[in-house]
């Protein structure tokens, strides 16, 4: 705990520092990137940061307050489907309907929060999971969304080359938008107050610290960026089915990102989207067969050699 | 009546599937991921017992058994130790990075086509006071109370039962009377996936098997172990047989699309409600590890 708040301390001083150059150099060349490379590596970068803005979502759970959200992937399914029903049905603009269906997200999760974030551990974690597969039991049996075979979004009348775009520009500036979310909450009295819960929790309640209403907030600052994620992803898609939406595997790969990039950090969970997201493509390209089973080896040599994350040897060790 | 003679049956089923995740979490307060992928690999071995050597399903249920028996111990031993202690949430990402490697070792072996166990006896069935009872199902209901009343025994009267049980109400205490706790870890993780290789034997002789089946048998599993009480071993019968009969009256009621929805329902409300299971004492929920590691 003294040692995170330290290391806070320090990542701060470098950033009010000399880094603050080399964050406007990141992202001055990405957003000049798309117009130098092809649609290709166009669309891995909109992945790395859809993934990235996940584990955010994942990281302010599991890494600001200790609960285990493994069910946010509940948050992401709900707002694609929310996505292609409101613009299958209506005339709102694509923009605003990323952020109402952001919203239910939120206030889904919100509703939620109260019952289940009383529960602790494992036993939050679990609930989280089923969640995630009772909303997806829920979208299959309802008609609106299509069942099982599935729901498509509108087409819209531009080029390939400029959807693309649209969908690079989202996602970039949605990662950014979370990180500095991610910035403001530590150093604000929530982020101090969720720090707190995740040291102790009756410690917490005992300094007046009000925990559910906490909690909640930060699991609706959750859901509202891996809302935000899903309904650019639908809208990028142009399909999406129950199987897809809800796919665990967005799950472990957001968790595994997390992981990786350091529990607790800010920028962690993009590094860790990039680190994670070359390896899978490496992966792909050279071992078709047997992906899934260096994945698993992937994740188990995460767990066992780096479990705090990357970000811990890019900042020196002060003892 | 046929539903409920119907739902007991599958009951039997469901808590031999969590048995395993449940005495794990009881002992070692690990939510092993992999419990899903294991029962797959106990399914596999099953039907490669069947369809080279023509070992009857139910014969083989020790065979599958000491297999993972054995892939459970070499995993700890080797791998799980080392995080033992590092926080809940690594066990389950770690289990899960295993259960990955699980399923496509399966997959490269055996390819991802579906298969099944047919034998002589499958699809009979006897019919008593109006109730149609298939032999399989009521092989395996027996099976699965004859493993519950085996692990009680075993619990209640043998040395290394007795450590366990020891081992999971305070690690210290344990430790002073002179228990190994690593050597009890070690066995206990070998147990509970030894339990999940029987479960699947159990289940490859009446389902289809596939190397993705373990994600939905893992999720049956934990809305038994929750409805049970988690690392309530004695629970997981009551929480199975509760489940199937969920499972069939709501389907009864509601429509078969509702069949999957109403587990989960049910789980996340006896989470909220009664997170000590439904029957259960509060002892066993109460018993995290922050308690321990503040008694010690």
């Amino acid at each position: 705990m003294r040692l995170f708040i330290k290391n806070l301390e320090y990542a701060k001083k470098i950033v009010e520092k000399y880094n603050l150059i080399f964050i406007f150099l990141f992202i001055l060349s990405m957003i000049l990137l798309p117009f130098f490379t092809s649609n290709y590596i166009i669309r891995m970068f909109s992945s790395i940061f859809m993934y990235a803005s996940l584990a955010v979502g994942f990281n302010i759970m599991l890494g600001y307050i200790g609960y285990a959200a493994f069910g946010n992937v509940a948050f992401f399914g709900l707002s694609a489907y929310i996505t292609a029903i409101l613009l299958n049905n209506t005339d709102i603009p694509f923009v605003i309907v990323f952020f109402i269906a952001a919203i239910i997200s939120a206030l889904y999760a919100i509703l939620l929060g109260f019952p289940i974030l009383r529960l602790r551990g494992h036993y939050f974690a679990i609930a989280t999971l089923g969640i995630a597969e009772g909303t997806r039991e829920i979208i299959t049996i309802l008609r609106i969304t299509g069942g099982g075979k599935g729901i498509s979004l509108p087409m819209m009348d531009i080029s390939i080359n400029n959807l693309y775009l649209i969908i690079y520009y989202s996602f970039f500036s949605l990662i950014i938008i979370s990180l500095l979310v991610c910035y403001y909450i530590l150093k604000k009295p929530l982020g101090y107050a969720l720090r707190t819960i995740r040291g102790d929790e009756e410690v917490a309640a005992g300094l007046g610290i009000n925990t559910t209403y906490y909690k909640v907030a930060s699991w609706g600052i959750s859901a509202f960026i891996v809302g935000l994620a899903g309904a650019i992803y639908a809208f990028w898609m142009g399909y999406i089915d129950p199987v897809s939406a809800f796919d665990p595997m967005i799950n472990v790969k957001f968790t595994v990102i997390a992981l990786l990039g350091g529990l607790g950090s800010v920028v962690g969970p993009l590094l860790g989207a990039f680190l994670f997201e070359f390896l899978s493509v490496v992966i792909w390209a050279n071992f078709l067969d047997i992906h899934l089973a260096v994945l698993g080896i992937i994740i188990m040599l995460t767990i066992i050699f780096v479990p705090r994350g990357i970000m811990r040897f890019l900042k020196p060790q002060k003892e | 009546m046929q539903l409920l003679v119907n739902a007991i049956l599958t009951g039997g089923l469901y808590s031999a599937l969590a048995a395993g995740f449940s005495i794990l979490y009881g002992v070692m307060n690990v939510m092993n991921v992999a419990h899903g992928a294991f029962i797959m690999v106990g399914a596999y071995i099953s039907y490669t017992m069947f369809t080279t050597f023509n070992i009857d399903p139910f014969i083989s249920l020790p065979i599958s058994g000491l297999g993972l028996f054995i892939l459970g111990f070499i995993f700890y031993r080797y791998v799980f130790k080392r995080i033992m202690g590092a926080g809940i949430f690594m066990g389950m990402v770690i289990t899960y990075g295993f259960s990955l490697l699980l399923e496509n070792i399966i997959m490269l072996i055996y390819s991802s086509n579906y298969r099944g166990i047919t034998t002589a006896y499958s699809g009979k069935s006897f019919s008593m006071f109006d109730v149609i009872i298939p032999y399989t199902r009521l092989a395996i209901f027996l099976s699965a109370l004859l493993l519950t009343v085996l692990i009680f025994l075993f619990m209640k009267y043998s040395r290394m039962g007795k450590s366990i049980t020891a081992v999971s109400l305070n690690k210290y205490a344990a430790s002073l009377v002179g228990i190994d706790i690593n050597f009890i870890f070690n066995i206990t993780f070998a147990i509970g996936t030894g339990l999940a290789g029987i479960a699947g034997g159990l289940l490859a002789s009446v389902n289809i098997i596939y190397p993705q089946m373990g994600v939905s048998v893992l999720f049956k599993s934990f809305v038994v172990a929750v409805l049970g009480g988690l690392g309530n071993m004695s629970g997981v019968l009551i929480g199975g047989i509760l489940l199937a009969l969920f499972e069939v009256l709501g389907a009864q009621i509601l429509g078969p699309n509702y069949f999957q929805l109403i587990g989960f329902l049910l789980m996340v409300l006896v989470l909220c409600i009664r997170p000590q299971g439904v029957l259960g004492r509060k002892f066993f929920a109460s018993v995290t590890s922050k308690e321990i590691g503040t008694e010690g």
